[in-house]
């Protein structure tokens, strides 16, 4: 039972529903309640689908719970347990008061979203209304694969899009003189959050100590007086709070330049054609890279150079989001990076070899051999219009046949005699030349284009209708083949009889509406056409079916 | 076993050929070795050719007829220079030590029990190196600089022909060597002086010593040492032995007992310098029938055939064909405060010269979209003017346009700053790229497209004269080849400003401006020096300007390049495929098909520009 391995919140004993003793289930989603002695959930309702709970008055002596749902149905429980009663209704109905407005959120946006493509889209909202206000299906099958392909970009277009970090904010806060020796720091909330992204280490620390052991005043306050803020991070002092930030910072650089780049295009080191051995070249003295001969200024100045590189880092890093919390996970991730590196030998040549196609091809060199389309070659173009149709005895004609008859009428022809005597009358003929003329009766077949001249707009406008939802019910319909899961076979059944209610309800009255007004074209025979295939369809899997089960 | 399997016809790089031998199982080295022999076209870098010690090895089997094209060949005096030129430090001589005692023991080991594998040798020692003197005679291979012709003719020395003697020499010579560290101020010596010493205090003749490099390889190869590499050391003092003792011309010795920024610390190092980059490219011009020297940053021209010591048959300097003038020289020399703006050595500290360098950046970042890269002259001008920027919040403003990215003396480091600033460009913030020339970034890496819109030259890259190898080395040129030193210097530091600039432009679709921020650029004898096809783009009008008057060019120039060629007309849609230039703009001009190249016209228009100059 599915139940099970949902967290039940509540259970009440004894409430009836239609005049039946059952169980009431509170669960995480959805509430639900099984008639005594069976292990079977009659009724069950998401909190989703629920748009509100009525109690019945105190006084009453039916202590009972109605759950309205959006759908307009409710369903009344009964509280039954005569000395709990009461206490029953009002636990279920406070955990309910709980439940209810979480769900109402994410249903409301469902709703919402719902409304929103209806609106956006006329076509669906027509689809809509000649489908689920007709009732010909529900609204839950209408909406069951529309959603699951919005949801993709429905997700995104909810999420808000991030904005990014002005490179210069640390600039933006001018500390200003307040008169009595003191500087004034003006902080944004926008700003905070700012310094927050791009330097995560003050993050971390402020989350350690405000509220705990400073206010948030204090803190920036020391921020401010840190020399982390400062510059040259050189004199940090231990008993500064921002002493290991800087530390981080520094780690979390040097594990970044451990990991090297991916581009190999800008990869200094492998492009350093060291053809030269150790000791030859004539200034190949390597620079001593030890700090102790660099002078305090020299020091700092690199410093400053690197912290700029570390601050572009990390704006550049916190606005693509993602990244922005780099260093801090860095410790693990230099790990794996590690275990690659072996790999890497593999991996880098495509890469690379990619990079270099990029380089050396030049766009305007390459021969311009236009747009590549794929043409439609139609073979029998009323296959692409009816589907297959499945082959009927026909009867073929050879290329031979069809040359012996061609030469069969040129000898006739050749042969001709015109017999003067035995000629129709005149108003004969002009009456056959006017059946055979474009429009006359017997080249009706060729007037095709007079259709939409001899159907008035809101004829054309219905069937246009028709053809959508008719096309949308086929597409459900066709959608379940092959009819694997006993879900499917549910669905091509049901799917079955809506399209026969269909035609019932919205294609017989406006054939026999159209046969009204119009009794020589057949506009729906196309429509019919896809029915008949779907029904035969349908049958031949009943019939296959059938057979399987006897 | 010694099958011949024909690799199948393509472009190989050494990745496809690495691939190729894991797919065959064959060593991707020798596979790379043997493939150069088949190629039709081989692209690798100068030092295969020009250094003997590869050379050697790689290409001197090369057949004669092949033409040789040194491209990008602006720097090809230095490439020479290095390959020829010897650094010693202390642990050098160390490592040589140690190598000579491992030599020691293995000559005692195969003594006992293989002697006559050096009997062998000693007898081939003997009939001298005929071999090689037959091969060069019949001209099979690219003679070596480091086997000079006289000893070809000769047996090697006595005093050095086995194996035990000549170790003993090795070890005298390593004693002397390390005697001559031992000094407390710095000498400057040439090759015949070097020899005199030599001679008169541990007995060293020349002539064995110019043996020294065949005799120790011949040794290693009896020996059946696998891990030549351990003997890099030992290998590099023969290297200078046969050097110092075949020229006497051409090379200085410098000894110096201290680096001149940390006098405090002893660390000697003896430079053996080459003075003369036509040593080393000598065997080129003499074996190959044509030789080409191109780049898009040569010139002035003729200084090359001198410092080369060659004969040109053609000299040509051709323009760009473009199919619209993509670049946009621009010359600054002064701030909005008319104060001069210059990198020269008396002014550069000057607080002036360096606000007005951050305003021309600050003003620059603002108007130009995505990428710009300046360049600065050296790295602790840069350190320092990237410190007093910060003072003045010139940064900070700067910030709020762009994110900064400079390069640091770490590799690593600057590649990650490349990568970000890369990064930066391709998602629209935007970013500058603080760098310096004669750095890694300006030999090696392109700014194409939105990467560089506009390169900045902060004043003229004069390689730092006061070392004592430089000053040699003009001296030289001076006395051989009559360069006067200043004009030897302005070349060498215009062809670096000039292939700074030049990373912006990295075809003819690209664009960009190119800011030389000294007023010194404005003076014919320097702006005589950049190569022609900019030089032609450099007007009157664009030379000697101030801050304001730049911005105003410069957003004039984008402006203008931010349209496509075709028309204004359409150019709401043009402006998304602005780079695509299309084949009819440029067919003629900056594109020539197969017809219109083989044509009379084109044919004769060709043979008119390149008489031009």
């Amino acid at each position: 039972m599915a139940a099970l391995s949902e967290e039940v919140l509540l259970v009440v004993k004894r409430v009836r529903q239609r005049k039946q003793d059952g169980t009431l289930y509170l669960m995480a989603e959805r509430i639900a309640w099984g008639p005594e002695g069976k292990d079977r959930f009659t009724v069950s309702h998401l909190y989703a689908d629920i748009r509100c709970q009525k109690i019945s008055p105190d006084g009453k002596a039916k202590i009972q719970l109605q759950l309205v749902l959006h759908t307009g149905e409710s369903t009344n429980l009964h509280f039954s347990n005569e000395s709990t009663a009461l206490k029953d209704r009002d636990a279920a109905k406070d955990l309910l008061q709980q439940l209810l407005p979480k769900f109402k959120k994410r249903a409301n946006k469902e709703l919402e979203e719902k409304n929103r493509m209806l609106q956006e889209d006329p076509v669906l909202f027509q689809l809509y209304k000649d489908l689920v206000v007709c009732q010909v299906i529900s609204a839950e099958e209408f909406w069951a694969n529309r959603l699951s392909i919005n949801n993709v970009d429905h997700s995104l277009s909810n999420n808000k899009q991030e904005v990014g970090i002005s490179a210069a904010f640390l600039a933006d806060i001018r500390p200003q003189t307040d008169g009595c020796n003191g500087l004034r720091y003006n902080l944004t909330s926008d700003i905070i959050e700012s310094i927050f992204r791009t330097y995560p280490a003050v993050k971390q620390k402020y989350g350690e100590n405000v509220p705990h052991n400073m206010t948030e005043k204090e803190f920036w306050t020391r921020f401010f007086q840190s020399h982390y803020f400062h510059r040259d991070r050189i004199n940090t002092g231990l008993q500064d709070i921002f002493s290991e930030c800087a530390k981080q910072d520094e780690k979390g650089l040097k594990s970044m330049v451990f990991q090297g780049v991916k581009n190999p295009m800008v990869d200094l080191l492998s492009l350093e054609d060291k053809s030269l051995d150790e000791g030859y070249g004539s200034n190949s003295t390597a620079p001593s890279t030890s700090n102790t001969n660099k002078t305090v200024k020299e020091n700092s100045n690199s410093a400053i150079i690197k912290r700029f590189n570390h601050h572009s880092t990390m704006v550049l890093a916190a606005g693509s989001g993602k990244k922005a919390d780099a260093p801090n996970g860095q410790a693990c991730e230099t790990s794996s990076t590690d275990g690659n590196s072996r790999d890497s030998d593999f991996f880098q040549p495509p890469i690379k070899k990619v990079k270099i196609q990029d380089v050396i091809e030049y766009e305007d060199l390459h021969r311009e051999n236009g747009k590549k389309t794929v043409a439609l070659n139609l073979k029998k173009s009323d296959r692409y219009s009816h589907g297959p149709v499945p082959l009927l005895p026909q009867q073929y004609t050879t290329s031979q046949d069809i040359v012996n008859s061609v030469n069969c009428i040129k000898q006739e022809i050749a042969s001709y005699k015109p017999c003067l005597t035995q000629v129709m009358s005149s108003s004969t003929a002009s009456c056959a030349i006017a059946a055979l003329s474009p429009g006359g009766v017997l080249m009706q077949a060729l007037a095709q284009q007079a259709i939409n001249q001899m159907v008035p707009n809101d004829v054309q406008g219905e069937l246009k209708h028709l053809y959508t939802a008719a096309g949308e019910l086929l597409r459900h319909f066709w959608s379940c083949f092959p009819v694997n899961t006993l879900f499917l076979e549910e669905k091509v059944v049901k799917m079955r009889s809506n399209l026969e209610r269909f035609q019932m309800t919205k294609l017989r009255p406006f054939q026999e509406k159209v046969q009204r007004q119009y009794l020589s074209t057949n506009l729906t025979g196309h429509l019919e056409d896809m029915f008949q295939m779907a029904y035969n369809k349908f049958h031949a899997w009943q019939t296959r079916r059938m057979m399987r089960k006897t | 076993m010694g099958k011949q399997v024909p690799l199948p016809a393509g472009v190989y790089n050494l990745d496809d050929l690495k691939d190729f031998g894991r797919r065959k199982g064959w060593c991707p080295y020798y596979l790379a070795r043997y493939s150069i022999l088949h190629a039709n076209i081989i692209v690798y870098s100068y030092h295969y050719l020009l250094d003997p010690k590869i050379a050697d090895l790689v290409s001197k089997e090369l057949s004669k007829k092949s033409v040789v094209v040194f491209d990008e060949a602006h720097n090809i005096d230095n490439v020479c220079i290095d390959s020829m030129s010897v650094n010693i430090t202390r642990r050098t001589l160390d490592r040589s030590q140690a190598n000579v005692e491992t030599l020691q023991n293995t000559i005692l080991k195969i003594k006992e029990t293989d002697a006559a594998k050096l009997k062998e040798e000693y007898r081939r020692l003997v009939e001298g190196l005929k071999e090689a003197n037959v091969a060069r005679e019949t001209d099979i291979y690219m003679s070596n600089p480091v086997l000079p012709d006289e000893i070809l003719q000769e047996a090697v020395p006595g005093s050095i022909r086995t194996a035990e003697h000549f170790v003993g020499f090795m070890k005298r010579f390593l004693e002397y060597l390390k005697a001559r560290l031992r000094i407390h101020h710095v000498v400057q010596e040439s090759a015949p002086q070097f020899l005199k010493d030599i001679f008169e205090k541990v007995c060293i003749d020349r002539k064995p010593l110019r043996f020294c490099a065949e005799r120790l390889r011949s040794l290693l190869r009896t020996l059946e040492i696998a891990d030549i590499a351990d003997f890099s050391a030992i290998t590099l003092i023969s290297n200078f032995a046969t050097l110092v003792s075949t020229y006497s011309k051409g090379f200085t010795i410098i000894i110096e007992p201290f680096e001149d920024r940390t006098p405090t610390i002893a660390n000697p190092v003896l430079h053996f310098s080459c003075m003369d980059p036509s040593i080393a490219i000598k065997p080129v011009f003499e074996r190959f029938q044509s030789v080409i020297i191109t780049s898009g940053t040569l010139s002035p021209l003729d200084i090359y055939p001198r410092i080369l010591d060659f004969r040109p048959v053609t000299v040509a300097s051709f323009t760009m064909t473009l199919a619209r003038t993509c670049l946009c020289p621009l010359v600054v020399g002064r701030g909005n405060d008319q104060v001069a703006m210059t990198s020269k050595f008396e002014t550069r500290e000057d607080f002036a010269v360096i606000r007005n360098y951050g305003n021309l950046l600050l003003e620059m970042s603002a108007i130009v979209p995505d990428g710009i890269v300046a360049f600065f002259t050296s790295y602790t001008y840069m350190e320092n003017i990237v410190a007093s920027w910060y003072e003045q919040g010139i940064l900070e403003n700067v910030q709020r346009n762009k994110l900064i990215f400079i390069e640091t003396p770490d590799a690593a480091e600057t590649s990650m700053a490349l990568e970000k600033y890369q990064e930066a460009c391709e998602n629209g913030r935007g970013a500058i790229l603080l760098s310096v020339a004669r750095g890694k970034v300006s030999e090696g890496i392109d700014f194409v497209h939105h990467f560089g819109r506009a390169v900045i030259m902060f004043g003229v890259p004069y390689v730092y004269t006061q070392s004592r190898i430089l000053k040699a080395r003009l001296e030289y040129l001076r006395d051989q080849f009559q360069i006067r030193e200043n004009d030897f210097l302005t070349f060498d530091a215009m062809r670096h400003a000039a292939q700074c600039v030049g990373r912006a432009i990295r075809g003819k679709t690209d664009y960009g401006l190119m800011i030389f921020a000294d007023k010194r650029y404005a003076r014919a004898d320097k702006r005589g020096k950049l190569p022609r096809w900019i030089q032609e783009h450099l007007t009157d009008g664009s030379l000697n300007l101030t801050i304001d008057e730049t911005v105003q060019l410069s957003k004039h120039f984008l402006r203008q390049m931010a349209h496509s060629i075709h028309d204004i007309s359409n150019c709401n849609v043009q402006c998304f495929c602005q780079l695509n230039l299309s084949q009819e703009d440029q067919l003629g001009l900056s594109l020539l098909t197969l017809e219109q190249l083989q044509s009379e016209d084109m044919l004769q228009k060709i043979a008119q520009i390149a008489h031009q100059a």
